[in-house]
């Protein structure tokens, strides 16, 4: 469903005086494909560009360089439908709840938006749509700043479920959150997986994460990928040596 | 709400409703002279008692109040939006266009606000109108600069993407998810220029610059109360006291409204 | 002969008008000279309250009582003056994040310099370079001299918890304290930080105290596991994987980290959140996410027996030493 072509993504900082002009490259050529219905983790330490690629397919950064072919078409954002596709979850749970909206007010947003509901229908869809996430619906007359880190990721989770993506673009939705409530999270993106046949790209710098969780892994280092393949041969039968350094860094693995 | 504000609010109402009804409060007119009774004391007559030519100084400070006021008010309002209007288009479009905004800002910054009004007042003369009109354009670059900070930093912040991600059109983003979010320093800018016009227009007042007689403000009241100052104290105290209250109670008022306006520390409050 | 001792200790944090949170229960724990201890919890379990009650530096709002004693003085009663010869010379400390806790406007030079001048009173210039450059050279850092006259920004968050760690031992404690020193890391340096402490450890014969929520990182640092939850010790164990531990909230946290050499789609959940701290109960604080609750659970608070508060702990397998 996703297909992702040489793709690559300069950042160029220029100076105000002077001529001097520093070019970072965080993408340098990566092609993937995500099939429809699966999981696709994207590991790298920081620096790596994983983030930038997860920017780049949810059309908050725009690639250099590269072809996204997404439903056998270019990915665009031109119609509402196009737009609603592919959804993002952040890492800060904080700063993507504007926090001056009601919980109620930021899930009716984009389902007011994309369906033109009002009044009770939009209503029922935000109970629907908080529900769906594990959240009880008191919590839609409150502010993100009285919620817990987690339960202000499941706001974030329920937002981008409101429009119905089939993809869904995850950067690093648990690293920010403690142990226990992780796991929690990470369930939620299981169960979506299966039971809404959403397509998840999730980033994380955490590869124990990624064994239960995905179908298909990338291993980036540098912008570059390492390692691609499913999660049971690149975990199994690691081919880098980068890839088997990551396995062995992992705490309490005896492999090392 | 917190305590500050509501001190900060209730002063500022009480000073601005009794310049409004000050006709109601004083029967006396603020330039009617007698001078069979001038330099007399406070008494039940005159509570504040009369100055030089025999005014009385209560109706003067009430009639001195609606200017001081409107200059403070009307000055910010001046300020503020040529301020917001610079401020947020150098901060959302950045580039070429903030750099050349930020840099006249920091050409205006060079030059010593008081020295500028004073030479512009020289020129244009001494009067209300243009009192207000120079203050407000020599203070709006403090909050062109805090007004673009605020929008550079809203503009990377992570609802700002989501809002995009939803595919909202810009006017909506900027108008529901960025411009409330900077509501709060604008408000607070605005509470404090108030103190800082008003201080600004008793000291043009003072060195005879400002509102010019016989029209009362606080400023000229002074002055000409500072010729007296050993025999008729109440001609600088009360004028001294009424700037100093309404300048503290907009500071606490703006103090407060900051505090209410940062949502972490209202986390942490409760 | 212990290291530290605290008995009794209660740290309560007040919130606004008559409202206490009580971060610390009567926690009594003794550590041992050469030992290597973790302390394990979620947020707000208050395993960094306990770390920074080791060395005073509790926020303005708190109020503790109980005594923490480093070699036989209680700490908690020092002066500011006599904390002074506490902190970074009997016990050093590091932080999560290297970045925040580096001064960026002096050099890794100066920040070393200053600590030892400070405590051990030296002032040769060349004495005290040959000291820096050798901890630093101590720590793992490569390029010493480099280092040593670069500022925080031009070094990589691992050289940084190495300056950290150079500055924590400048003054030979014989306690290092290092909250969550790995969390903000990438997993290769991670890997490279624990195995620095390792080696320090033993070299140096220090007393380690690691605070962390990861419970794997502990064992591989650590043999005695602290498991902290809603302020209280409810686990003190020598263990080395979760079969030798027997308090439920201790096998659940390692059940949560998905085990890298199992086969498993799905991932073990506590659920719910740690609980109110604001209230005191007369149960377990766990019972509410305990798969193993029975009927004493709600009627009675657990006391710490065997190193478990629990009333229906797991048996633990035997430990071999």
């Amino acid at each position: 469903m996703l297909k992702v072509i040489n793709l690559k993504k300069v950042f160029t900082n220029e100076k105000m005086f002077g001529k001097g002009k520093t070019e970072v490259i965080a993408v340098a050529g990566v092609s993937f494909e995500v099939k429809d219905g699966t999981i696709m983790a994207i590991v790298g330490e920081s620096g790596s560009g994983k983030t930038t690629i997860a920017r780049c397919l949810a059309g908050i950064e725009i690639p250099d360089e590269g072809e996204i072919i997404f439903n056998n078409e270019p990915l665009m954002f031109d119609t509402k439908e196009k737009r609603a596709a592919v959804q993002y979850v952040f890492q800060d749970t904080f700063g993507s709840l504007n926090p001056r909206m009601k919980i109620g007010d930021i899930i009716a947003e984009p389902i007011g938006f994309h369906f033109n509901k009002t009044g009770n229908e939009l209503r029922l869809g935000v109970i629907a749509c908080l529900e769906s996430v594990g959240l009880k619906t008191e919590i839609e007359n409150k502010y993100p700043h009285e919620l817990s880190g987690g339960q202000r990721q499941r706001v974030v989770i329920a937002r981008a479920l409101a429009m119905r993506p089939s993809l869904l673009i995850a950067d690093e939705p648990v690293s920010s959150l403690d142990v226990s409530v992780q796991a929690q999270i990470l369930s939620l993106f299981q169960k979506l997986n299966k039971e809404n046949k959403i397509s998840i790209v999730f980033i994380t710098h955490d590869l124990r994460l990624v064994k239960s969780l995905a179908d298909d892994i990338i291993v980036l280092k540098d912008g570059k990928i390492e390692e691609q393949g499913s999660v049971e041969n690149v975990f199994c039968k690691p081919k880098s040596a980068y890839t088997k350094l990551l396995l062995s860094s992992i705490p309490g693995n005896p492999q090392k | 709400m917190n305590k500050m504000i509501m001190t900060g609010a209730i002063a500022a109402v009480l000073l601005i409703l009794s310049a409004i009804a000050a006709p109601l409060l004083t029967s006396y007119d603020y330039k009617t002279q007698d001078i069979s009774i001038r330099l007399s004391s406070p008494d039940t007559k005159h509570i504040f008692g009369t100055d030089e030519l025999g005014r009385d100084v209560f109706s003067r400070m009430l009639y001195g109040a609606r200017i001081s006021m409107t200059v403070g008010i009307i000055a910010v309002l001046i300020s503020a939006l040529i301020g917001i209007l610079l401020g947020s288009v150098a901060g959302y479009f950045g580039g070429l266009i903030d750099n050349i905004i930020m840099r006249f800002v920091d050409i205006m910054l060079t030059i010593p606000t008081l020295f500028l009004i004073l030479m512009l007042i020289v020129f244009l003369g001494p009067s209300i109108i243009n009192v207000m009109i120079i203050i407000g354009l020599t203070s709006w670059t403090d909050i062109a600069r805090l007004i673009r900070a605020e929008v550079m930093s809203v503009k990377k912040l992570a609802y700002v993407d989501a809002a995009k991600l939803i595919g909202l059109r810009k006017r909506t983003i900027i108008f529901k998810h960025i411009m409330p979010n900077i509501l709060g320093p604008i408000f607070v800018y605005m509470t404090f220029g108030i103190s800082g016009a008003i201080l600004t227009e008793s000291g043009l007042s003072f060195l005879g610059l400002g509102v010019q007689p016989p029209y009362p403000s606080w400023g000229n009241i002074l002055t000409a109360g500072k010729d007296y100052i050993h025999t008729a104290w109440w001609m600088v105290f009360y004028p001294g006291l009424a700037i100093f209250i309404a300048v503290f109670s907009y500071n606490i008022l703006g103090e407060g409204l900051r505090d209410y306006f940062n949502p972490r520390l209202k986390k942490e409050n409760k | 002969m212990s290291v530290i001792e605290i008995k009794a200790l209660s740290v309560d944090y007040k919130l606004g008008q008559k409202q206490l949170l009580h971060a610390l229960k009567s926690v009594n724990l003794a550590i041992g000279a050469g030992e290597a201890l973790a302390i394990v919890g979620e947020s707000g379990c208050g395993k960094s309250t306990l770390a920074s009650s080791l060395v005073n530096l509790l926020a303005l709002n708190s109020i503790s009582s109980g005594t923490v004693l480093i070699d036989n003085k209680n700490i908690l009663e020092m002066t500011n003056k006599e904390l002074e010869s506490v902190r970074g010379v009997k016990a050093g400390t590091i932080f999560q994040d290297p970045a925040a806790s580096l001064n960026p406007v002096f050099s890794v030079k100066e920040q070393i310099e200053e600590t030892i001048m400070a405590h051990l009173k030296i002032k040769d210039k060349s004495k005290l370079k040959e000291m820096a450059i050798k901890l630093l050279e101590e720590t793992g850092i490569k390029e010493a001299q480099r280092v040593y006259e670069s500022y925080p920004h031009q070094l990589s968050g691992g050289q940084q918890q190495r300056v950290m760690i150079a500055i924590a031992l400048s003054c030979s404690p014989k306690i290092l304290i290092a909250d969550e020193p790995t969390t903000a890391l990438d997993v290769t340096v991670q890997a490279q930080i624990i195995e620095l402490l390792k080696r320090l450890k033993k070299e140096r014969n220090l007393s380690l105290i690691l605070i962390t929520h990861d419970l794997h990182l502990a064992l591989d640092l650590c043999k005695r596991v602290i498991v902290m939850y809603a302020g209280e010790i409810v686990e003190d164990t020598i263990m080395q994987n979760k079969e030798a531990s027997a308090h439920p909230y201790t096998r659940a946290l390692f059940e949560i980290i998905p085990d890298i050499n199992e086969n498993k789609r799905e991932f073990a959940v506590i659920p719910g959140e740690v609980p109110d701290l604001k209230m005191v109960m007369n149960e377990c604080y766990f019972k509410n996410r305990c798969h193993k609750v029975g009927e004493k659970c709600g009627k009675a608070h657990p006391e710490m027996v065997n190193g478990v508060r629990c009333f229906y702990p797991y048996t633990k397998e035997r430990v071999k030493s």
